[in-house]
């Protein structure tokens, strides 16, 4: 075979005004969320100047030694519980740091509360839209590799900025309404499938402390399971107001196989809940202390109200072995066939999010969330550099060594201060994500009547099984 | 009362489950199949008005197109049809490396298959594994004859060239490489319990059903037929070479598919034992200058990949044949479709066309 | 201050969006209204503290009422030409019982007591579970016996006619 020079990729973007309208929209909302949090850095570095005379004090104020430094009180601007690290949402000692930074006093708490809770949301959004960023990319790596091919390798260094091309492919392309479509219901739609993917987030504990999770509400799971619930309104309104007949028995479908595997899905979650006596997330994590044995995948019942909840999660979040709403070789097209540009974008980034959160919410009810096995620190540094090796090659060089310096940090017993938890819950979710991406590349389609028989004849029933179980084990277990 | 009232679907010639420019008219009621009508000629290149217009020599690369992805056995019964009429033998080397083409090709086509298959259900990676595999066909070919996909190879009276010792060293690679290929596509594939529920039960066809309708190939012999050209009326050197027929008994999508991939088994041994016995020698029969065959007429048939592959030839005495007509097995095994695809589901449409294999280049021609 | 005025949003929210089932004249606009008066009323609950109310509202009646209306609408119609008729011969008859009505419940309310108080109540999930096996556990069996009754029965309507 002979060596051909790279083709010169055509650049087919029509650049007309509402490109530039819908980019500059974007770049507007990704320059709010910077703006809004980016700041942090010159802030923190005036505090660095203005009110520590050491790096180390600086360190220290900054890691949570609350009790060195002299801007904290005592009373309702006390330290966060767990004495550990408050970075992210504890409203009274982030707004106060970074008030009591720039010399302003104590605001009244009522104000804290809700600047505080703006600057979580667009974290949070941030994290979304990065981290589906990050997924999809990796995704058409992986699955490349398992199908002996290397997957998107031509825009940016081994492809990294393919899926940032590929928005920006999809805000130029042509923004169609089908001419007989329901104009309101065609945009909202898309709105509707994806504001509760991003609001489940709320309740994603990342780590191990107060800061960590952006509330930590007491109905937790519930709140999760009732935020999925609303996605199937926005894909009924898709498929209805594409005015197509085949849109509708999409939508149709697709529906039916979430609403049926919602059932099993709230079932075997109640299992966890029950061990745990309380519905919040952080709670239920706390119910699993005690190393790998405690973990709420063996202990009731090993292994099934796992693997149930796995399968109903893939089913709800429209991968395959159940991607048939979105499944071209199937006859019937699927609920978004009429959708194009950003609307057809969001859908799919609704998609991803809910598979990732999906991981989050597994790995805080099963697999023990932020627990580690108690060799942690060497455990957590041997699979930093196992990552790092395993992606040597695919690494730039920069990132290469910053990643074996800070799994060295790690591995010589640094003092982490709780974002050690925040790595852990990472990489179980990020772990149960791949193994959903590994099942994606392997298994072919089930047909629509499989499904639906799957679901009801096999999956209710184990996790009914399942549930009364867990409830008597829990009776018995409480004399 | 409500009433239900049938809805017509179109499955229109630009379809990823089509495999090529098929066209199929689907009546359903509900989510059931009440009729499933083929509308062809979405490719029809016209091949058998060509041959009449065309010299013999001239013909031979369009025969290529008729079936193009198994386009070894094309040239084949073309070329042995017109060395039937002319009444010439090939050489004994010839006819083995014919042999070993032509089986080759059948590994090639059948991975084609196997993969497209697996797509149509919904599985993308076997579909990668088996392109990465046939590649090293392709390869093979490129070397011998310089093509990959339309060739040109068989020539009347022999080939178009010898094949160099470092080919058949090639094809030697080839055979010890392909065997963990298959078994890894078996334990993707053929284990699948998803495969499996989607393919087993799936678009019965009896025997008496298929008979009937002239079906061939292993679409036949995935309902228990067992019935093969290679040793029904041998052509090449087949009686000399050991290998078994797979046959299977329900008749379903999932037959026809284990029917097709053992069939890569027995095609790995026929290679096999055509090294072995590969003679030196000539490759090339004598020719007269002109190639103007007596007036008569043949009828000549070969196993293809996909069937019965056949070529009906009239020669009035001139360099233009007088008549070529093409039996294609696309086209003939096609024509069950709509029997079997009736009572089915939506969903199953799919695998059925899948699991008859066909290739609109000859369906059409 | 703040819970005033988030109170008085959402009864806004609520009533606009109730408005809005009986006056759009597309019946999937409807539909949709009523999602929105239902997330209206989750967030009600939210304001009296009743948050295992929050999430069951939203879950049963966001979730899945409002897809059960809309299959019923989108199953039983065109797909286009949803738009209904908005008024009968009865619509002033219908208007001065509804005025009645709205007066007598009025004058009803404003009459009651309500025993208000600054109370938060506890953990709602436990209270609610133990009230359901101790105190009100026959209505609970009841209810879900109900649930049975109507499940088997769609799922005998919905048999396809070919049985064996």
């Amino acid at each position: 075979m002979t060596t051909a020079t790279r083709p010169r990729v055509p650049r087919g973007i029509e650049y007309n005004l509402g490109f530039f309208v819908r980019l500059g929209l974007l770049l507007g909302v990704l320059g709010g969320i910077g703006a809004a949090t980016l700041p942090a850095i010159p802030i923190l570095g005036y505090g660095l100047l203005a009110h520590h005379d050491s790096i180390t004090s600086y360190v220290a104020w900054l890691f949570g030694w609350c009790q060195h430094s002299e801007l904290v009180s005592e009373g309702i601007y006390g330290c966060g519980q767990y004495g550990l690290p408050v970075p992210l949402f504890e409203p009274a000692v982030v707004m106060q740091r970074v008030l009591g930074l720039v010399g302003l006093g104590r605001p009244p708490k009522v104000t804290v509360d809700y600047v505080v809770a703006i600057i979580a949301s667009l974290i949070l959004l941030h994290f979304v839209v990065i981290s589906v960023t990050l997924i999809i990319y990796i995704l058409r790596k992986v699955i490349g590799y398992m199908q002996a091919r290397l997957g998107p390798m031509r825009v940016g260094p081994k492809g990294i900025l393919q899926t940032l091309i590929d928005a920006v492919k999809l805000l130029a392309k042509e923004d169609t309404i089908p001419g007989t479509a329901d104009k309101v219901m065609f945009t909202l739609a898309p709105v509707v499938v994806f504001i509760p993917a991003l609001l489940v987030y709320v309740v994603v504990p990342f780590g191990d402390s107060k800061g960590f999770i952006a509330r930590d509400l007491n109905i937790g799971i519930l709140y999760v399971v009732a935020m999925s619930s609303i996605t199937v309104i926005g894909i009924i309104l898709a498929g209805w107001a594409s005015d197509n007949k085949y849109a509708l028995f999409g939508a149709m479908r697709a529906a039916a196989q979430l609403v049926s595997y919602e059932v099993p899905g709230v079932l075997v979650v109640l299992g966890p809940v029950i061990m745990a006596g309380s519905l919040g997330m952080r709670d239920i994590i706390l119910a699993q202390k005690g190393g790998v044995t405690e973990w709420f995948i063996w202990s009731p019942v090993p292994l099934v109200g796992f693997l149930v909840y796995l399968i109903s999660s893939l089913a709800e979040t429209n991968i395959t072995p159940f991607d048939l709403p979105e499944a071209e070789s199937e006859l019937v097209s699927g609920y978004n066939v009429e959708y194009s540009g950003m609307k057809f974008g969001l859908f799919f980034l609704a998609e991803f999010a809910n598979s990732f959160t999906v991981c989050f919410v597994a790995a805080a009810l099963f697999l023990g969330g932020w627990y580690a096995p108690p060799v942690f620190k060497l455990a957590a540094g041997l699979t930093l550099a196992l990552s790092v090796g395993l992606c040597w090659i695919e690494l730039p060089f920069l990132l290469r060594w910053a990643l074996a310096a800070s799994a060295l940090a790690v591995c010589l017993g640094m003092p982490d201060h709780g974002w050690g938890s925040l790595y852990w819950m990472m990489l179980k979710a990020s772990g149960l994500q791949f193994l959903t991406m590994w099942i994606r590349a392997t298994y072919p389609r089930v047909r629509v009547d499989q499904l639906m028989e799957f679901a009801w004849k096999g999956l209710i029933p184990i996790s009914l099984v399942y549930l009364a179980a867990v409830g008597l084990w829990a009776a018995i277990n409480q004399k | 009362m409500p009433k239900t009232e049938a809805l017509q679907i179109n499955m229109g010639p630009q379809h990823p489950s089509t495999h090529g420019v098929l066209r199929v008219i689907l009546q359903v009621d509900g989510e059931w199949i009440t009729s499933a009508e083929p509308d062809l000629g979405y490719l029809h290149r016209s091949f058998e008005k060509l041959g009449e217009m065309r010299t013999y020599i001239n013909y031979l690369p369009l025969t290529d197109r008729w079936d193009y992805l198994s386009a070894m056995n094309n040239n084949l019964v073309y070329v042995m049809a017109i060395e039937k009429l002319l009444g010439i033998e090939t050489p004994e080397r010839c006819q083995w490396l014919r042999m070993i083409l032509s089986e080759l090709q059948r590994i090639a086509s059948h991975l084609v298959f196997v993969g497209t298959f697996g797509l149509d259900v919904g599985a993308n990676t076997p579909f990668l594994y088996c392109f990465r595999d046939r590649e090293k066909i392709l390869d093979l070919f490129e070397e011998f004859c310089g093509a990959r996909l339309t060739y040109t190879c068989m020539r009347i009276g022999g080939l178009c060239g010898d094949a160099p010792d470092s080919w058949i060293e090639g094809v030697e690679n080839f055979l010890n490489y392909l065997p963990p290929m298959l078994d890894e596509l078996n334990a993707l594939l053929t284990g699948n319990e998803i495969f499996i529920q989607r393919t087993k039960n799936v678009g019965v066809m009896s025997p008496e059903l298929a008979i009937s309708y002239g079906a061939s190939g292993p679409f036949l012999r995935g309902s228990g037929v067992k019935f093969d050209i290679r040793k029904a009326q041998p052509y090449l050197k087949y009686p000399e070479v050991d290998f078994d027929i797979p046959v299977a008994e329900n008749g379903d999508c999932y037959d026809r598919y284990i029917c097709r991939f053992n069939e890569m088994w027995e095609s790995l041994k026929i290679v096999r034992q055509c090294l072995d016995k590969l003679p030196d020698g000539d490759v090339q029969a004598k020719l007269p200058k002109t190639i103007k065959p007596p007036p008569g007429e043949t009828y000549t048939c070969i196993e293809s990949p996909r069937g019965e592959l056949g070529v009906y030839m009239i020669s009035d005495g001139t360099e233009i044949p007088y008549r070529l007509k093409i039996r294609g097995p696309g086209f003939v095994n096609l024509s069950v479709f709509p029997e079997l695809a009736r009572g089915w589901k939506l969903a199953d449409v799919v695998a059925i066309l899948g699991s008859v294999d066909i290739v609109m280049g000859e369906v059409d021609r | 201050m703040m819970e005033a005025l988030a109170f008085y949003a959402t009864a806004a929210l609520i009533l606009i969006s109730a408005l809005g089932v009986v006056l759009c004249r597309n019946l999937v606009h409807s539909a949709m209204s009523l999602a929105l008066s239902f997330l209206g009323v989750a967030v009600i609950y939210i304001l009296l503290h009743a948050f295992f109310l929050f999430g069951v509202q939203v879950l049963i009646y966001v979730g899945a009422i409002t897809v059960l209306i809309m299959f019923g609408i989108m199953l039983t119609r065109d797909v286009e030409g949803n738009l209904v008729q908005q008024t009968n011969r009865q619509h002033r008859m219908a208007a001065a019982s509804a005025l009645a009505t709205f007066i007598a419940l009025t004058y009803i309310a404003f009459q009651s007591h309500f025993n208000v108080t600054n109370a938060t109540p506890g953990d709602s999930v436990v209270g609610i579970g133990v009230a359901f096996i101790s105190r009100y556990v026959v209505p609970f069996e009841v209810a879900s016996l109900v649930l049975l009754v109507a499940l088997v029965g769609a799922i005998v309507i919905a048999r396809d006619k070919e049985v064996d």
